[in-house]
């Protein structure tokens, strides 16, 4: 990070920009970095967050070149940019940090070319030795590049200048492999050198869930046990594996979504409040209130945790196939593609309060939210009718497709009689603020040139989150068909997992 | 998004009553949503306009609606006439509305008030009950010859920010330096702004991001030679503010000192300034490009002579369409070179306004920057006096 200060940034529009850097992404030609990747890089560019001579270097195994793969690349910005196709002049800039280096994934000399490609570019483009390797591969090839990157010496900086690795998840397939993966990964890299992307802690409204709480007084004092009857951390997709059987097969609900993206949004939601905003001080926070979660033990898990796999349905005003039916799909498959889980965390802010996560494939609606549930006022004074039932108050904070938050309260409907109704105050983001949110990865990368931290996910929290779902997965694995439920495609899930919730409580509806 | 102004619902009301016919106005709104796709009612912030100038209010009333589009907001806009015989005050209320991503339309309330003879000397009084409580509350004032009429200095107390606009003026001009003693004088009162300074914000940001690298930040403190060039189509003389600001900019955040400036002809001049072991030489000069914004910045240039020979440029040139292209180049001798261009949509009013109501209390930078532009006024003023 830049220690000189810059006196032209004083209240400038963007604030500072990263030191000059390379990114090397390994599998440029891949899907990522053509839809999500450099369109990112671009938007960045074109809204003047990137250091002059930032350049990018695209290492692969097929030979191609450097205008090769600027034509590539200016197809798939084209196509993808959330910002609009480039202007001829402005592709031209970006495209003059464009470069691509061909080298198989293990072969020393490969590395040796990218090794010089790295020295010209920081001499003619003046990027100072700083660099970022984006491993945008199949997890297979992760120890392959990362043991080259070490033999070679790329992976160490010279003095000056700063080396960061950005891995894609999955971290691991279970708690064994992952920690196999972060050991290997700590051999080669310091802790502070790796970046695990989980691009759901990117979006916008899971960042303001540390903002609602923390900058707004009026929450932390009822944000415990004595307030909040429940929590729903709900993940819900209408599209089914999309031709991605094969690796879904390997995967599951619980894989995908539930150890990594929903256990992230239940600590944000739990979470004492951080000393500051400094990366460790939050993910600190997160990893203590994921540690305080109480295991689920094996021979419980069937009180705790439901499963369920899609069958034929009606989605989207057309048929679709059950996941069994599906390319790449054992027909005997029982990968979950729904799963929910109950958890209790023992610490005095929660105990006895549960946390409901559900995510599932297939379902009704495409939604994601944190709904918390605050408890029934002590004394129904207004129950009148069976009409009047009043809810309690509920405040959901919308993840997607539509970003805000919406606080249920109870109110008198006009009349001389007392009947209640409820009515809800939302924020919405597109509504209030009509201006672009920027992409998850647009703020990842730029996250990283900084080197903040904050978004990605540290060790110790992989290992925690892939420690609490091992005794699920496991019993899953062992008990075959047995607690498998299927479920109907474009319906909520099994009704199975409506057990896990106590009497007076119901999954929502939304 | 799709911005509609609801012409149907824009009617006369009684000033005493604008909060009631308010109501009544969305309640019609949300009759109207029973029906058909159900109207937002958003409100961020308060937004006054007042001007003297009748026939610009239908260009204020499409402004706020581009703003509320990004800012929903309370818009009042204050037509004065001063010249008006009897003591009268008017006010109509009318929506916009515009789409959000969820095809919901989305609406703010537009008021009008109208006031002409003494009535305007109470025109604070008249507006201030119409601000929605608990909200900020941003003044543009589009007549700055007006600044110093009590009437102004009433509204002080009511608001948050004043925006102001030095567009069109130049060092020549006696309001340029009248305006620039008064936004000093009164900063403590309210925070100023100037859409003008606004203007500067990407070529600040630009030029900043060319000495961004800690290896280029050095540069900053051995500038020799800069070039400031601004786009000019007629013979009309004097400097345009916005070159000023930008200079006074520079001088006040590299801690130049000047030492004299002098008009090489009636719209070029040179500033000779001190600096910590050099002598810093700054010019500010016409291009002539009638495909530009006029009277605004083309291009900038710095130039530093150690460690090593170095020049670091912004250059902003026309395109086929509406937009700009910003080009950015370093250029170390026997060391990096690379040019990064962008293209930046023009900066209307709009756009200019949509930025400035995001923005809460006073600016030193822009303070600072104005101070050194007074300075340099005052300097050009006595070189003009003793030659």
């Amino acid at each position: 990070m830049a220690n000189t200060w810059n006196p032209l940034r004083e209240e400038a529009r963007v604030e500072r920009t990263p030191d000059p850097c390379t990114i090397v992404i390994f599998g440029a030609s891949g899907d990522l970095a053509k839809r999500k990747l450099v369109p990112a890089l671009f938007n960045l560019a074109r809204e003047r967050w990137l250091p002059g001579g930032f350049s990018m270097v695209g290492y692969a195994r097929s030979p191609l070149s450097d205008e090769a793969l600027r034509a590539q690349m200016f197809d798939a910005v084209t196509e993808f940019s959330s910002s609009g196709p480039p202007t001829g002049a402005e592709w031209a800039s970006f495209a003059a940090g464009l470069f691509y280096c061909q080298g198989g994934y293990d072969d020393p000399a490969g590395y040796e070319r990218l090794k010089a490609r790295l020295a010209t570019i920081d001499a003619e483009r003046g990027t100072g030795g700083n660099r970022i390797f984006y491993l945008s591969t199949p997890p297979s090839l992760i120890g392959p590049i990362m043991d080259a990157l070490g033999a070679s010496g790329l992976a160490r900086s010279a003095p000056g200048s700063w080396t960061r690795i950005i891995i894609e998840k999955p971290i691991g397939y279970d708690l064994q492999t992952a920690r196999e993966l972060n050991a290997h990964v700590g051999r080669i890299f310091d802790e502070d050198q790796v970046y695990r992307i989980d691009h759901y802690r990117a979006k916008e409204t899971v960042q303001n869930i540390v903002v609602m709480r923390f900058a707004n007084g009026i929450f932390e004092p009822v944000w415990n046990r004595r307030y909040i009857d429940h929590v729903q951390i709900t993940a819900a997709e209408v599209v089914g594996v999309e031709g991605r059987g094969g690796y879904y097969e390997g995967s599951g609900a619980v894989r995908d979504m539930l150890q990594n993206h929903l256990l992230q949004l239940l600590a944000l939601v739990a979470m004492e409040p951080p000393t500051s905003l400094d990366a460790n001080a939050i993910r600190d926070e997160a990893v203590k209130v994921a540690r305080a979660i109480r295991p689920i033990p094996r021979d419980a898990v069937d009180a705790h945790a439901v499963r369920g796999q899609y069958t034929a349905g009606w989605v989207g005003g057309k048929i679709v196939p059950g996941y069994r039916e599906e390319e790449g799909v054992s027909p005997t498959s029982t990968t979950e593609t729904y799963a929910a889980v109950k958890l209790e965390i023992d610490n005095w802010r929660w105990a006895g309060v549960p946390f409901y996560l559900r995510s599932g494939k297939r379902m009704t609606k495409r939604a994601a939210e944190i709904a918390v549930q605050f408890r029934q006022v002590p004394m129904r004074l207004f129950t009148t009718t069976e009409a009047d039932l009043q809810e309690p108050n509920l405040l959901v904070m919308k993840i997607q497709p539509d970003e805000g938050l919406t606080l249920r309260l109870a109110a008198k409907l006009p009349g001389h009689a007392i009947h209640l109704r409820s009515v809800n105050m939302e924020f919405r983001y597109g509504t209030s603020f009509g201006v672009r949110s920027s992409e998850a990865y647009e703020r990842l990368l730029l996250d990283c040139m900084f080197g903040d931290a904050t978004l990605f996910t540290r060790r110790d929290m992989v290992e925690t989150g892939w420690a609490l779902v091992m005794p699920i997965l496991d019993h899953w694995a062992a008990s075959g068909e047995r607690n498998l439920h299927f479920y109907e495609a474009g319906t909520w899930g099994p009704e199975a997992a409506d057990q896990l919730l106590e009497e007076g409580r119901t999954w929502r509806r939304l | 998004m799709g911005i509609v102004e609801d012409i149907e619902r824009r009617r006369q009301v009684d000033v005493a009553a604008i909060e009631r016919e308010l109501t009544e106005l969305w309640k019609a709104a949300a009759h109207e949503g029973d029906a058909g796709a159900a109207v937002l009612r958003v409100c961020l912030l308060n937004l006054l306009v007042f001007t003297t100038d009748e026939s610009c209010i239908g260009e204020v009333s499409d402004i706020v609606a581009h703003i509320t589009a990004s800012a929903p907001c309370r818009a009042i806009i204050v037509h004065a006439n001063p010249a008006g015989n009897a003591p009268d005050a008017q006010a109509w209320i009318a929506s916009h509305c515009h789409l959000d991503d969820h095809r919901r339309q989305v609406c703010c309330e537009e008021i009008r008030v109208s006031v002409s003879g003494a009535a305007i000397k109470y025109l604070a009084r008249t507006v201030a009950p119409l601000i929605a409580p608990d909200l900020p509350v941003f003044l543009w004032w589009r007549d700055v010859q007006t600044l110093r009429e009590k009437y102004f200095g009433d509204f002080l107390p009511e608001v948050d920010r004043v925006i102001v606009d030095s567009r069109g003026l130049t060092h020549r001009d006696p309001l340029a330096s009248e305006l620039a003693a008064f936004v000093l004088e009164t900063r403590r009162r309210a925070a100023f702004s100037d859409l003008n300074w606004t203007r500067l914000t990407r070529w600040r940001d630009l030029i900043a991001g060319l000495f961004d690298a800690p290896d280029l930040t050095q540069y900053l403190s051995e500038i020799t030679r800069v070039s400031i060039t601004y786009a000019k189509d007629d013979e009309s003389p004097g400097l345009p503010m916005q070159t000023l600001l930008l200079a006074g900019f520079l001088i006040a955040q590299l801690d130049w000192k000047l030492k004299d400036a002098y008009a090489i002809t009636p719209h070029q001049a040179e500033l000779r300034f001190r600096a910590a072991r050099r002598r810093v030489t700054l010019t500010i000069e016409p291009q002539t490009d009638s495909r530009l914004p006029q009277r605004e910045l083309t291009a900038v240039t710095l130039s530093a002579e150690r460690p090593a020979p170095a020049l670091f440029q912004v250059v902003c040139q026309p395109t086929q369409g509406t937009d700009l292209l910003y080009t950015t180049t370093v250029n170390i001798t026997q060391g990096a070179r690379h040019h990064t261009t962008i293209t930046l949509p023009a900066l209307t009013d709009a756009r200019l306004m949509t930025r400035e109501v995001e923005i809460f209390g006073r600016s030193k930078p822009y303070e600072r920057a104005l101070r050194m532009a007074l300075d340099v006024i005052n300097e050009l003023k006595l070189d003009a006096q003793t030659t």
